[in-house]
């Protein structure tokens, strides 16, 4: 979206799949641990971070009005290709602790507790079930239509799933719980509370880093989203998109802090 | 999950109108309620067969990306260092985050305090280490004249060769030169 009067634009105009940042957690837990001992309420200790998010997200809008020729020199395209690289790798470690059960019964050496079935971390069952999802992946690869592979990754999700749901373990639990489903209630209202919006100024810096990591995401998602969408780089469409999408995304986690939530960002990061 | 470009390269989808349908079901899945239990319900081992193979997807977007241009000699230099920090991290995640490094819990101030988790937080996340090395990194090496280093890499194993050719075919111009004015007659 073009701002009128102005050479810059808001959003990038590209398909980009916006979700909250996991960037910002553990400064939200540290920050609500600290005022909770301070004698705040839960709902005080979290209202007074929305208001640092806010300006944390001012402080990110200002990377978007840099112009491309300095941004391009701060961050190279091979540097945004490394930032991407290092978040498939990071998530990769998470994509495999799920597959073995879970990253929390890895911590804690327990039953993971996949639906019904209580195993401990890296079960055959487990191991087995994520291979043969895997596995679903490759077979629509070579046996599957055009359409069939393009989805493949749904496919392989859906029949991952229905095969788990009609087998069980070694103890005869099922992989799936029903618990969950009926526990949902049919409809949700999305707006359920207001928190009082504060401002807690020890939690800026932290929330500063955040946001320039954040910024280094959407930068090279962005990269790559504009490459998979036959952009060319170093063109001056292709600069549009980028500004658009940096300036987009701190208008969004202003939006996400107005709307109680943690700051959003392109999901591509953990 | 997080799918975005791991999903766009797999599915060669990246039309505004598939995002534009996307957002509706998410927001007609987010009201109701039964609709979002039952991906919840999707055991891990299901989502994590899938997952590694889209994070991995990802990944080899990110090298994509990074050799779109090539890679030289100093940008080489900084992926390198930066990859030490980065990768490092994530093979092992105790490097920095095993508490005796930086022990934020015996810190009184919370600014003090707020301060070390954001460096451990910072530290022990790979991409963002990675990605602030290498930013550092790039903002301060002088840029290098890359010719001069690509020919130098060019000639590494044969420098020898090299030598003794330029020699040659010095000693060839001069001889040549040398027939033709009284110059560098002169000067031998």
């Amino acid at each position: 979206m073009h701002i009128r009067g102005t050479r810059y634009f808001l959003g990038s105009g590209m398909l980009c799949v916006i979700a909250t940042s996991f960037a910002f957690l553990p400064t939200a837990q540290q920050t609500i641990q600290i005022g909770l001992r301070e004698g705040k309420t839960y709902d005080e200790a979290y209202g007074s971070l929305l208001g640092v998010f806010m300006v944390g997200a001012i402080f990110q809008s200002g990377f978007s009005f840099i112009p491309m020729q300095y941004l391009r020199r701060i961050f190279p395209t091979w540097l945004a290709g490394l930032g991407v690289f290092l978040i498939g790798v990071n998530l990769l470690g998470v994509g495999v602790q799920q597959w073995a059960g879970g990253g929390a019964c890895l911590a804690s050496g327990e039953g993971c507790g996949v639906g019904d079935s209580n195993l401990p971390f890296g079960s055959s069952e487990y191991i087995g079930l994520g291979f043969l999802t895997l596995s679903l992946i490759l077979v629509f690869e070579l046996f599957g239509s055009p359409f069939i592979r393009s989805c493949s990754i749904a496919f392989a999700l859906m029949v991952g799933y229905i095969v788990s749901a009609v087998t069980t373990d070694r103890n005869g639990d099922s992989y799936t719980s029903n618990e969950a489903i009926q526990e949902a209630p049919a409809i949700l209202f999305l707006w359920t509370k207001t928190f009082p919006i504060g401002f807690y100024a020890p939690a800026l810096l932290p929330t500063l880093i955040g946001y320039v990591v954040s910024t280094i995401e959407t930068y090279g998602d962005s990269t790559a989203t504009a490459a998979y969408s036959g952009l060319t780089p170093n063109t001056q469409k292709y600069d549009e998109a980028i500004q658009g999408g940096l300036l987009g995304d701190s208008v969004n986690s202003f939006i996400s802090a107005l709307s109680m939530v943690l700051p959003s960002t392109t999901a591509s990061p953990k | 999950m997080h799918f975005s470009i791991g999903v766009i390269s797999l599915t060669k989808v990246a039309a505004r109108d598939a995002g534009y349908g996307c957002a509706m079901w998410m927001f007609i899945f987010g009201v109701f309620g039964k609709v979002g239990a039952v991906f919840t319900s999707i055991p891990l081992p299901v989502l994590g067969g899938v997952g590694t193979f889209v994070f991995a997807n990802i990944a080899v977007s990110g090298l994509q990306v990074m050799m779109t241009h090539g890679v030289d000699r100093r940008s080489r230099f900084i992926i390198s260092i930066a990859l030490s920090f980065g990768m490092g991290g994530i093979i092992v995640p105790e490097w920095f985050g095993s508490g005796n490094f930086l022990n934020c819990a015996s810190i009184e101030s919370p600014a003090t305090r707020g301060f070390c988790d954001a460096a451990v937080i910072t530290l022990s996340t790979g991409y963002a280490i990675g990605c602030l090395v290498a930013v550092v990194l790039n903002a301060f090496l002088p840029e290098e004249n890359d010719d001069e280093f690509a020919q130098e890499e060019e000639m590494e194993g044969m420098i020898v060769d090299e030598t003794n050719k330029t020699k040659e075919t010095k000693k060839a111009t001069s001889e040549e030169d040398g027939s033709g004015s009284g110059d560098d007659e002169m000067a031998a």
